[in-house]
């Protein structure tokens, strides 16, 4: 299923809110997967397993976008390749209330440079209305810094508007 | 405006036959008293505006009449707007005369009294200053940040708004959905002061404090009503920036389009118009919103190549772009 090209992919930092991104609007729970390397993935193989969240939309027709959520520790972040290969585009969260958020920023940016490049990104900043470590401004200059304007929202992962609207972005991105 | 008995009328893109009928319609009226003055000059100036809105000069003349002026539109296709009098084409000279009649009945006390005031009331209170050329609250909303000026508004409603352009903060009892309703509002409607600061602390104590961009944002999709700012140009290669926080503000789904196709290269509103299919209007709406909250980079050249093709990024698969809309469609907002 990882290998499935319907697929979005939700990273960004423990507690930054993948899982409850995921949640508000799929057509299921996410549910936090145990996956054995495959054999596709073999390279991968002495890693024995890796955790990730998981869930999808259907379409009216019936297909499924999945919907992944990537680990959040960094020493899973071998499998961030893996699971963003040919997928539709990138959710990045952002948890404001890291000490230095803007760096989580530059960090994931970085590690997700080539997916990005082929697709898109969109960067949901959570948390922000309880703590101040960042303004959307700075997020904004960061991005503008690194010649990069992708769209930065401020979202409340649990409203699935707001998680909608990043989607929608992402949609807008790479159909123009 | 300078003061003056004359009723004001600027004509704009009309046919041959059609100025002729305004001719002839404002003659015969002029044989019953009406003293007024014809030109094709300066929109603002005028107390009634006519047009054709088939035309590009008509249609450019609609966009830079102010809310408040009274618009005579020629026109073959039904439409409507705020002081807005749709006359079909082709143009009946007896049926003009008989709506000009009409029109010139109603502006008569407006002639007498409002038209010939200042368009800001100044207040008895001598820190008062006259307007400024602003013509609607979006508008005096951007002057204030510009000049950094310290504004006390009393909106029609008699709500109470203050502006701290020097902090970029408005402090209102009332949320900005009540506000947003004013945006299109006409200056000459609402009551401009200005306020020092002493009197701006003691007059705000103890009131919410918002940031001023949510309500310029706000004001720049509700209030431009398809008129571009003074100033600016739909010829001229414009850039985002950054992203609107769309999640915290009002938007129109068309919005998010117009902002991929802007935050990737610069791009002329005309092209914009021209590549998207989205009505002018939204992308001047769009636009004066997200230069009022400094998200635009206005190109210091103006592009002379108005080739959209090299505008659209390399296409995706027709699979892959239905699946997208699919998906769209799917997750439509507030469901």
């Amino acid at each position: 299923m990882m290998l499935d090209t319907n697929k979005i992919i939700f990273t960004g930092p423990v507690g930054s809110g993948k899982t409850t991104a995921i949640g508000a609007i799929s057509d299921t729970p996410p549910v936090g997967t145990d996956v054995s390397c495959s054999d596709e993935s073999a390279q991968i193989k002495d890693t024995t397993t890796v955790a990730m969240d998981y869930s999808y939309i259907s379409l009216e027709d019936g297909t499924r976008i999945h919907l992944y959520g990537t680990p959040g520790q960094d020493r899973f972040d071998f499998m961030w390749n893996i699971l963003s290969k040919n997928g539709i585009g990138l959710v990045l969260l952002v948890n404001n209330d890291h000490p230095e958020p803007v760096i989580q920023l530059d960090h994931y940016l970085d590690a997700f440079s080539d997916f990005i490049q082929e697709t898109g990104v969109v960067i949901g900043v959570t948390r922000s209305g309880i703590s101040d470590q960042a303004y959307i401004e700075d997020y904004q200059k960061r991005l503008s810094e690194r010649d990069q304007i992708f769209p930065v929202f401020e979202i409340d992962a649990r409203n699935s508007d707001d998680v909608k609207i990043l989607v929608h972005a992402l949609l807008a991105i790479l159909q123009n | 405006m300078t003061p003056t008995t004359e009723l004001v009328i600027s004509s704009h893109g009309l046919l041959e036959d059609e100025q002729e009928a305004l001719g002839k319609a404002l003659e015969f009226l002029g044989t019953s008293g009406l003293n007024y003055q014809l030109h094709s000059g300066n929109v603002q100036k005028a107390h009634l505006v006519v047009l054709n809105d088939e035309t590009d000069s008509g249609k450019s003349a609609l966009l830079r009449a102010r809310a408040g002026q009274v618009k005579l539109v020629f026109s073959s296709t039904p439409r409507s707007g705020k002081n807005m009098i749709l006359v079909h084409r082709p143009v009946n000279i007896t049926l003009l005369q008989n709506v000009l009649i009409r029109v010139f009945g109603k502006m008569q006390d407006q002639l007498q009294h409002s038209l010939y005031e200042p368009r800001v009331k100044a207040d008895a209170d001598p820190r008062a200053e006259p307007a400024s050329q602003d013509e609607t609250l979006f508008t005096t909303l951007i002057y204030a940040k510009e000049k950094q000026k310290l504004l006390c508004l009393t909106l029609p409603d008699l709500t109470k708004l203050y502006i701290n352009g020097q902090s970029n903060t408005f402090i209102s009892e009332n949320d900005i959905n009540h506000l947003k309703k004013f945006a299109p509002t006409a200056l000459s409607e609402i009551k401009l002061s200005n306020i020092d600061e002493a009197h701006f602390s003691a007059e705000t104590r103890k009131k919410p404090i918002y940031a001023l961009h949510r309500l310029l944002w706000t004001s720049g999709i509700y209030g431009s009503e398809g008129r571009l700012l003074s100033g600016h140009t739909m010829d001229r290669p414009v850039k985002l920036r950054a992203w609107p926080n769309f999640t915290r503000n009002d938007f129109l789904p068309q919005h998010l389009k117009m902002a991929a196709i802007i935050a990737r290269r610069p791009t002329t509103l005309e092209q914009l118009v021209k590549q998207t299919g989205i009505a002018r209007s939204d992308i001047i709406n769009f636009y004066n919103a997200a230069y009022a909250v400094d998200l635009i980079e206005v190109s210091e050249t103006r592009k002379i190549d108005d080739n959209t093709e090299h505008l659209h990024t390399p296409a995706l698969s027709q699979a892959r772009q239905g699946l997208l809309s699919k998906l769209a469609s799917r997750l439509k907002l507030g469901t």
